[in-house]
């Protein structure tokens, strides 16, 4: 057919029923797509779940133990038990991880937004974190500020704040502290997380921001710093890190969930 | 011989006041004391290492047949406690004399 010619109606009529059979089939995959999606996030929470029980044990089991033999744990002892520890800490990270990948939908983190109470939120997951900052002897401070209430997801600035606590913890040695701080302004609030352990120096922290906004590395400070990364954002805020003496890790969280995609 | 001795927690024990909090404990444990009496009812935070403090003083008491009563822990002093286990394993009262009461 000479190409200089118009279309003949019936070509145009083919077309167009070229073009809603590809739209349907387009359609149902999306359709699939999103049953794969639902029933990934299904057999996630069942595995975290899962898993979640035996470590609840275990972790149970180890606290009566060090608590009846307190007085008689050797400091060898002490160091392979805050091993123990750190590692229980890690899997517990991991499954909450899981669980945070579960309720990912297609456009990232999906948030549930409410009305947030910032303190209360990050006093859940200051106590969370007590019995692990008692048994390796690290001094966990609080200092909770007036802030502003926030619109927002609860569950996941709870999950923020815990990634911060487990991120800094997991830098300490006994007899080394941090403090967690909440500071509002009027158009949002800060929550930062300051510790006296190993200090980064300037290029490190370059890095580890220039991950957080790649995909991260396999590494679990930059799991927990990247999901709280994601949170951060998604909410419209921002995750620092400052190193001087030791480091903070802040997170800047807009009084008004702006939401936003997550970066690729 | 049973021996009674009240702490009244500060509103905030952080790193400022931490040491001066944790000395009044281990001073009442060195002067042989069987019960402590700790009042909570004005304490907003303890940090983890009071909270250690506590928990190393409820050891003792009970070592000498003796106990642990916290007066009206609330809010985050609460929760960490009841993170940590340990409001199943002291006397909760709602006043200083009921727990001198208890005693």
């Amino acid at each position: 057919m000479d190409p200089r010619l118009p279309p003949h109606h019936s070509d145009v009529e083919d077309l167009h029923k070229q073009l809603a059979k590809r739209e349907a089939e387009l359609s149902q995959l999306n359709q699939r797509l999103h049953h794969l999606i639902h029933w990934k996030n299904r057999l996630l929470n069942l595995v975290a779940q899962d898993i979640r029980t035996p470590i609840t044990a275990i972790k149970l089991v180890a606290e009566v133990i060090e608590y009846q033999f307190q007085d008689q744990i050797s400091p060898g002892l002490r160091r392979l038990l805050d091993i123990f520890d750190r590692n229980i800490t890690r899997l517990e990270a991991h499954i909450d991880d899981l669980n945070l990948i579960a309720n990912l939908d297609l456009d990232g983190i999906s948030l549930t937004l409410g009305p947030v109470d910032l303190n209360a939120e990050v006093q859940r997951a200051i106590t969370t974190f007590f019995p692990h900052a008692l048994r390796r002897g690290i001094e966990l401070d609080a200092v909770l500020g007036e802030v502003p209430p926030l619109e927002g997801d609860a569950n996941h600035i709870r999950r923020m704040a815990m990634d911060l606590i487990g991120t800094s913890l997991a830098r300490l040695e006994r007899g080394q502290c941090m403090v967690v701080e909440t500071l509002g302004k009027n158009d949002g609030a800060w929550i930062r997380v300051s510790d006296n352990g190993p200090p980064l120096s300037q290029e490190e922290v370059e890095t580890i921001l220039r991950q957080l906004k790649d995909h991260p590395e396999h590494q679990e400070i930059q799991i927990s710093l990247y999901v709280a990364h994601q949170i951060a954002e998604r909410h419209g805020g921002h995750l620092d890190i400052h190193s001087d003496g030791g480091v903070t890790f802040a997170v800047w969280l807009p009084r008004t969930a702006k939401m936003s995609k997550e970066s690729s | 011989m049973i021996k009674i001795v009240t702490i009244r927690s500060p509103r905030i024990v952080n790193q400022e006041q931490c040491d001066a909090f944790i000395h009044e404990i281990e001073s009442a444990l060195a002067q042989s004391a069987t019960h402590i009496i700790l009042d909570c009812s004005h304490c907003l935070y303890i940090n983890s290492r009071a909270l250690g403090a506590i928990l190393h003083a409820m050891a003792t008491l009970t070592a000498r047949g003796g106990n642990l009563r916290v007066v009206r822990p609330q809010g985050m002093v609460r929760q960490c406690m009841e993170t940590m286990g340990m409001l199943s394993l002291v006397e909760i009262y709602e006043t200083v004399d009921e727990a001198m009461q208890g005693a």
